[in-house]
């Protein structure tokens, strides 16, 4: 009976494994030693130390949960039908501002610096708990509904060789591992009480309900559950190699962000993912699959704070409107189809996120970009290349610049801080609470008409501001060419009185990179515009040194130790090196990262 | 461990079939209640921005601002309010306006977060900034949530998290570092509270039957797993498995919930806001009265600017932000005030319209309106508190204007020149520290322990005492 593509380890398969990875395990540490990391030492003396697998330890990893979208994408995955169809309980809603009761919600999470999956922001409300319970429900009645879509069995007539059968499949699938035969028993022993009250098919979908709310789904532990004892930790050693089946669910939500398909699983149930060497090469196939590009995206859209576009509206003086029902969720998606390619294609460049042309657009948000021809109505996405002395990259997509900016006028604060902290990974503190934070008036004192700039500028002119905006407001400037809009523009709109009355000033973008904040190989760059800014951090070193901080502690879920003694810092190091002179090829930083000791090792846990 | 609580849940009647109410709640229900044998319940309402104290604040005999007062409310006209509160009116004689406390301790904080997030997380728990990784978080529970767990049932929701806009910085913290999320959509608000005793499909039913024992296995997987984890993890875990066990006491309480036909909205978000407000509203309205929960908040952020007659225009960034210094600005913050003290009028007209004992809902209903900050440029002087309801129990004599002159040492150089203060405030003294109405918040449900930080150090060295409750109240 083939009920869904399950994984079945049989005792020998395990015990295979074992032995297998007691023998692989001193190349395993040659092969982390050889590692263009740090770790085991090549020369590994005669007799080995307590903690002979490491030079250092890596940062306990906090226990992580789900986060929404990988609670939701590994459900639409467990509940896949015989042919393909997902549950309709799991389609997305139809707008962000029509939330229906009727599909699966979750209540929104809690973020660290944007990121849903920092273990240490992640909180449990009463709410969260209710949720999981109603959607484990509404999955249970949907299955219910369509169960002969899902089994290929007579569950009446069959209960245990088809019903539980298809909950031992379901378990191990959603828990990511085999069961240990305490589950197992536990899994029976429910099934049999439920099928003295209900009928099978109740009895089954009570176990859906149970399996999907477990811990075991809902989040992440790393111990080993249901797997032969490890053998390979060395006695005393604070690092401990992840099971095979661990690494499968770190390299999925990682990749994929969604649980490990069948495929997957088998691959951990092989012992394929217990060295550095095979890890490459399943991660490398893993690139290769379609879930790839969502999973890439998922942390490119919390990089670039993709979220903060959504739920505004704008409205330019002189120029265009923004609705918040039709084209800022457009210009979201937008974001998103641009970075797509890029980040999800082999051999692609990290300079292009920030200075590529070639932009989908649709015809409801073209006037934004100048680009004709395009009926606003249809609901038809081309690519199109921009003027490449006008836009660079994604932070000149005016879903970015809209988002940085209030509704009507131009943000250069809001702007300059996020290229420092998402850049640079130099977040500014916030400004002092004794210091008055507000903007200058729109006009002069003698009633002169003002730029957006010099409103930002005399803002920050004093002592207790200057510090940081000397470092910020460069940044932000280069932006002044792209209004609240998002509308690239040579003179900006200003009116006093009468809002009639438009002038038109003289945009001034240049700078010159200043303030201890800024790295100090930037300091005393200069440049024109926004352009010429991007293409400036696009080819710096510590741009992509930050961008490889950002994906590696998105890779581990948790915040990294610092000081150059840190495994973590060592590891950032490294991998920036590698990146920036390998050309920013975001593929191969990937592949390094996966196969780093943070990224396979775990602490012991202290008991 | 699990088969004790499963005989506990039986003897309750509470096992997978049975939605009998469990008579134990209900005699912890009447525990709780005020002396009229109705239960008590808060709720808070919040907003953005403060207040333009000089349009907030009421001196009919042109008092001096270093002098304590109060004056009776009932005797006023509508005329004779202050701008802001004379939506209020027609509620006076169930009003309370404090005028004269401040969040020192928010601004004192040597962890500060920037103001927005700082006031947001220091107005309801009293307590400093202690962030998750960078991330701005209350290091300790917020009053509602206090009074939740000291009020609510365990058979019911222990409080409800509203929201009227898109939510960045959480209010409500049910422990340090735990904000709660916040919703936005009546629809989901009413799935929450009415969705189980009103779900009408024979087909689900055994799903919903059977999600007791459903929860009591998946109680016993927290149970398994918890222990094999250690510090923080093990902790995580262990919280969550205490919310899986009071959920298993809500569901059944949720389902044999006799509230009447409260029918669903039939919209989410796509409402305006007023729309929206109301149906929050009359929803939370119905979930008190049938004592679904007992405790509120209402997270109101920036409105949009149609509500204040400026269509299209930033309140925040363009108005909030110079709300003592430009007229154009300051004009439209009071505005924003006047629509806000509405809001609560609204609230107020909602639970007086729903009899309960002798009287009303009203009476058995603490509403308490603050802000995140003193005023729009981000002091945290001039914090206005508007109180209204909860005779029954408060034993807070209402219908007053009470004014606490400033008596708190100097904080800093800052506090009196950056425009942290109305400019005819004492320059040399702060309003009376927040915490205090917090406690007596605290006091007025039964609970005896403080609430946020005990005292704060200024930048001279001095200590400010911020324990005991707000003298005046009652």
């Amino acid at each position: 009976m083939e009920l869904i593509t399950c994984v079945t380890v049989t005792h020998e398969r395990r015990e295979m494994q074992s032995r297998r990875r007691q023998m692989l395990d001193p190349i395993a540490c040659l092969a982390i030693g050889l590692a263009f990391t740090f770790g085991c030492t090549q020369e590994q003396p005669a007799e080995p130390e307590p903690d002979g697998c490491s030079l250092g330890s890596v940062q306990p990893s906090p226990l992580r949960r789900l986060t929404n979208a990988q609670y939701f994408n590994s459900l639409r995955d467990l509940f896949t039908t015989l042919d393909g169809q997902t549950l309709a309980v799991l389609e997305p809603p139809v707008s962000d501002q029509l939330i229906s009761p009727e599909t699966l919600w979750l209540p929104d999470e809690q973020t660290v610096a944007g990121y849903a999956g920092n273990a240490s922001g992640q909180v449990v409300s009463p709410v969260l708990v209710e949720r999981y319970s109603q959607n484990a429900i509404d999955v249970a009645a949907e299955v219910g509904e369509r169960i002969d879509e899902f089994l290929d069995c007579e569950l009446e007539a069959d209960p245990h060789g088809c019903g539980l059968a298809y909950l031992e499949h379901l378990a191990q699938r959603a828990w990511r591992r085999p069961l240990t035969e305490d589950e197992r028993a536990a899994l029976e022993l429910a099934f049999i009480d439920d099928l003295a009250q209900w009928s099978a098919l109740v009895a089954a979908q009570l176990g859906v309900q149970m399996i999907v709310q477990s811990p075991y789904f809902l989040y992440l532990p790393e111990l080993a559950l249901g797997e032969a004892p490890e053998q390979d930790g060395v006695a005393g050693c604070s690092m401990i190699p992840l099971s095979n089946y661990e690494m499968a669910a770190r390299l999925s939500y990682f990749l994929w962000n969604t649980t490990p398909d069948a495929w997957l699983l088998d691959q951990a149930a092989a012992g394929e993912l217990d060295t550095r060497e095979s890890v490459a090469a399943v991660a490398a196939q893993m690139l290769e699959s379609p879930h790839y590009v969502e999973g890439a995206l998922t942390f490119h859209a919390e990089w670039l704070r993709l979220d903060r576009i959504g739920g505004y509206r704008r409205n330019v003086l002189g120029s265009e409107q923004l609705d918040d029902a039709v084209q800022v969720p457009l210009l979201r998606e937008q974001a998103r189809q641009f970075l797509g390619p890029i980040v999800a294609q082999p051999g692609r460049q990290f300079a292009e996120i920030l200075t590529s042309t070639q932009v989908p657009m649709h015809g409801a948000i073209a006037q934004l970009y100048g680009v004709e021809g395009l009926s606003p109505t249809e609901d038809v996405w081309i690519e199109v290349e921009l003027p490449a002395d006008q836009r660079a990259g994604v932070l000149t997509l005016a879903g970015h610049l809209s988002a940085h900016a209030t509704e009507t006028r131009a943000n250069p604060v809001r702007r300059g801080v996020f290229v420092l902290d998402r850049l640079l990974c130099a977040e500014p503190p916030p400004p002092p609470l004794d210091i008055d934070t507000s903007v200058v008036e729109g006009q002069g004192s003698d009633g002169t008409p003002i730029t957006n700039r010099e409103r930002y500028a005399a803002h920050t002119d004093n002592d207790g501001c200057r510090d940081c905006h000397a470092a910020i407001d460069p940044f932000g400037f280069a932006f002044e060419h792209y209004n609240a809009a998002g509308v690239y523009w040579t003179q900006e709109s200003w009116a006093g009185d009468d809002p009639n009355l438009i002038e038109w000033l003289e945009v001034d973008a240049s700078g010159v990179l200043d303030g201890a904040l800024v790295p100090e190989p930037l300091r005393g760059s200069s440049f024109a515009n926004a352009v010429e800014l991007l293409h400036l951090l696009a080819d710096s070193p510590e741009v992509h040194a930050c961008y490889v901080e950002h994906l590696v502690r998105y890779a581990l879920g948790r915040g990294l130790g610092s000081g150059s003694d840190e495994v973590d810092q060592q590891l950032v190091d490294q991998l920036a090196q590698d990146f920036y002179e390998s050309g920013g090829v975001l593929d191969s930083l990937v592949l390094a990262i996966v196969t780093s000791e943070p990224f396979m090792h775990r602490t012991e846990v202290a008991p | 461990m699990s088969l004790q609580r499963r005989r506990f849940l039986t003897a309750l009647g509470l096992t997978a079939g049975s939605l009998v109410l469990p008579s134990l709640a209900r005699r912890d229900r009447l525990v709780r209640a005020s002396p009229t044998g109705m239960p008590k319940r808060l709720i808070v309402m919040f907003t953005a921005h403060g207040c333009v104290h000089s349009a907030w604040r009421m001196r009919p005999n042109a008092e001096p601002e270093d002098v304590d007062f109060e004056f009776e409310l009932g005797p006023l006209g509508e005329d004779q309010f202050s701008t802001v509160l004379a939506p209020l009116h027609r509620h006076r004689e169930q009003l309370l306006v404090v005028d004269g406390l401040s969040m020192v301790s928010a601004y004192l904080d040597p962890n500060a977060a920037e103001p927005h997030a700082q006031g947001h997380l220091s107005a309801l728990t009293g307590s400093g900034n202690d962030d998750a990784d960078g991330e701005p978080r209350a290091a300790g529970a917020s009053i509602d949530q206090i009074v939740a767990q000291h009020i609510g049932c365990p058979d019911r929701l222990a409080s409800l998290e509203l929201g009227m806009g898109l939510t960045v910085n959480p209010i409500s913290y049910s422990g340090p570092r735990v904000p709660l999320p916040v919703e936005l959509s009546p629809a989901r608000v009413w799935g929450r509270v009415f969705g189980l005793s009103q779900a009408g499909d024979e087909q689900l039913a055994p799903l919903y039957a059977g999600q007791a024992s459903v929860l009591d296995r998946v109680d016993q997987h927290y149970a398994a797993l918890a222990p094999a984890l250690s510090g923080e993890d093990r902790l995580k875990l262990e919280q969550h498995r205490e919310l899986v066990r009071e959920l298993e006491l809500r569901f059944a309480g949720l389902q044999a919930l006799e509230c009447g036909a409260v029918p669903p909205p039939d919209s989410g978000l796509e409402l305006d806001y007023e729309a929206r407000h109301q149906a929050m509203v009359s929803l939370l309205s119905h979930a008190l009265s049938c004592d679904a929960t007992r405790v509120a908040s209402i997270l109101h952020t920036t409105m949009p600017g149609e509500l204040c007659g400026l269509p299209g225009q930033d309140l925040h960034n363009d108005y909030a932000h110079y709300a003592r210094s430009d007229p154009q600005a300051i004009a439209t913050m009071i505005t924003y005030g006047t629509v806000h003290a509405n809001h609560m009028a609204m609230l107020m007209d909602a639970l007086a319209a729903i009899p309960e004992g002798d009287g009303t809902l009203l009476d058995n209903t603490l509403v308490v309106w603050v802000s995140e900050l003193g005023n729009g440029e981000h002091a945290f002087e001039t914090w206005p508190v508007v109180i209204g309801g909860g005779g029954n129990f408060t034993n807070w004599r209402l219908g007053r204007y009470l004014r606490i002159a400033p008596s708190t040492p100097a904080l800093t150089e800052g506090w009196q020149t950056a425009g942290l203060h109305e400019a005819d405030w004492p320059n040399d003294l702060a309003g009376t520290p927040h915490q205090k109405l917090l406690v007596s918040i605290a006091r007025a449900f039964g609970v005896s322990e403080h609430v946020g930080l005990s005292s704060v150090t200024t930048h001279d060295g001095t200590q400010i005492d911020l324990t005991g409750e707000l003298e005046g109240l009652i």
